[in-house]
């Protein structure tokens, strides 16, 4: 399965009524799980659309076999471990800006709560400005680029602790 | 949001202003906020806040300019062909004002507007990208119409009425505009790049000929050869080599004028 059906599968759940699915070919194994608030919702909208679009790179993105999350060690949830940790990463090549222009406050800071449509940073690209939204919900625990730096496609910009 | 649809054509939602900080601002807030809808588009009479590419700004009289945002659904193309629509954009502004002020119409890579050696127009695209898709593009545009004293602006600009020695209507080929560009972008989304590509090429500012670029700390000649499909300068000196915009800088005869693109 590659990334672009799997893509197409959180698509048609996030569309559905269904609430959970596990679909196993030879070694690999993933598991799709909607939020309990969005398979209540009515009404789609982008917003509800974007966290279920990201449940799915975690499980996706254990080597195999693992079934969904272990449970979580409680006493631990205050210090993030980095394997909890979401990254949002460049969807182009570009420059990576982390305010509107050079007078406006940065788009977030560290320890900023970020929801699905929120704005984190821009990245031009050939005189284009791009907003880039946040896709998941959750808190900046580290912003790894510099303000004004070039980036590459698919480069980490952000580390997220997911909410 | 509302679904966005790909089917209103743009300016069949035609917003007029007075007075606006940015045509672009006012169409990214309308995004934000859930209440735009492909095909929009916001023309202003006075922008007090005009964008340029970061933070600088953009001079013009009241009354005197077209001044245009253009709200598209980009969703049909990737983030990374996103030079697809600029082309698209620069290639409307190009027709629309060749149309009135003849051949000596250019874009000047990768999305001015010139004149002869002079600027008479400028585009600035903002777009809203979000879960791997291109969900929003804000084609924002400023020509030069009516203005004919451009004081304290560098690099000798030049307006439509500069050219032609008459007054336009700036409401009216701002519709104009939008009818190209609509055209246009009909044409991307069902037969492809290539129509619009050869068109960008075909009018490419300097093309065939040598400009001063700087590269990192070099500068050099460089043959203008044309742009790739994913718009980076191709410039020959001894070998080819192609540019992003943030690569080169383009350093003109005028001192007032160099810069960054």
């Amino acid at each position: 399965m590659d990334f672009k059906q799997i893509q197409e599968l959180i698509k048609m759940i996030n569309k559905s009524n269904i609430g959970e699915l596990t679909i196993e070919q030879k070694d690999f194994r993933i598991t799709i799980k909607q939020k309990e608030e969005h398979v209540t919702q009515v009404v789609s909208s982008v917003a509800a659309a974007a966290p279920v679009a990201y449940a799915a790179p975690q499980p996706a993105a254990l080597p195999s076999g693992a079934p969904a999350a272990a449970p979580a060690d409680k006493a631990k949830a205050a210090e993030p471990a980095a394997s909890n940790l979401i990254t949002i990463k460049s969807p182009m090549i570009g420059t990576f800006y982390r305010k509107a222009s050079p007078d406006k406050p940065n788009f977030v800071e560290v320890g900023d709560e970020v929801a699905p449509g929120k704005v984190v940073c821009i990245i031009e690209a050939m005189k284009l400005f791009n907003e880039i939204e946040s896709e998941v919900s959750g808190r900046i625990v580290k912003v790894l680029v510099d303000d004004a730096s070039p980036v590459e496609y698919d480069q980490p910009l952000f580390l997220v602790e997911p909410a | 949001m509302p679904e966005p649809s790909l089917y209103n054509p743009i300016g069949s939602s035609f917003v007029e202003l007075e007075s606006i900080d940015s045509t672009n601002n006012y169409a990214l807030s309308a995004i934000h906020e859930g209440l735009a809808q492909h095909g929009t588009a916001v023309f202003a009479h006075e922008q007090v806040a005009g964008k340029g590419r970061r933070g600088k700004t953009w001079l013009a009289e009241k009354g005197n300019n077209l001044i245009l945002s253009m709200v598209i659904n980009p969703s049909p193309l990737l983030p990374t062909q996103q030079f697809q629509l600029s082309a698209c954009v620069a290639v409307s502004a190009l027709q629309l004002f060749q149309k009135l002020a003849g051949e000596d119409t250019r874009i000047k890579w990768p999305n001015d507007l010139y004149w002869q050696d002079r600027k008479a127009g400028g585009i600035l695209i903002e777009s809203i990208i979000g879960a791997g898709s291109w969900k929003w593009a804000v084609a924002g545009i400023g020509i030069n119409i009516n203005q004919v004293s451009f004081a304290g602006v560098g690099g000798r600009p030049v307006s439509l009425r500069q050219i032609t020695g008459r007054q336009h209507d700036a409401p009216d080929l701002a519709r104009q505009l939008c009818a190209i560009m609509d055209a246009n972008w009909q044409q991307l989304l069902t037969a492809g790049f290539d129509n619009i590509y050869e068109l960008y090429q075909q009018n490419l500012y300097k093309r065939g000929e040598l400009v001063r670029l700087r590269h990192g700390s070099r500068n050099f000649d460089g043959l203008i050869k044309g742009v790739s499909r994913d718009g980076r300068l191709q410039a020959e000196h001894g070998l080819e080599e192609s540019f992003a915009t943030d690569e080169v800088e383009w350093i003109f005869p005028d001192p007032d004028r160099s810069g960054n693109l």
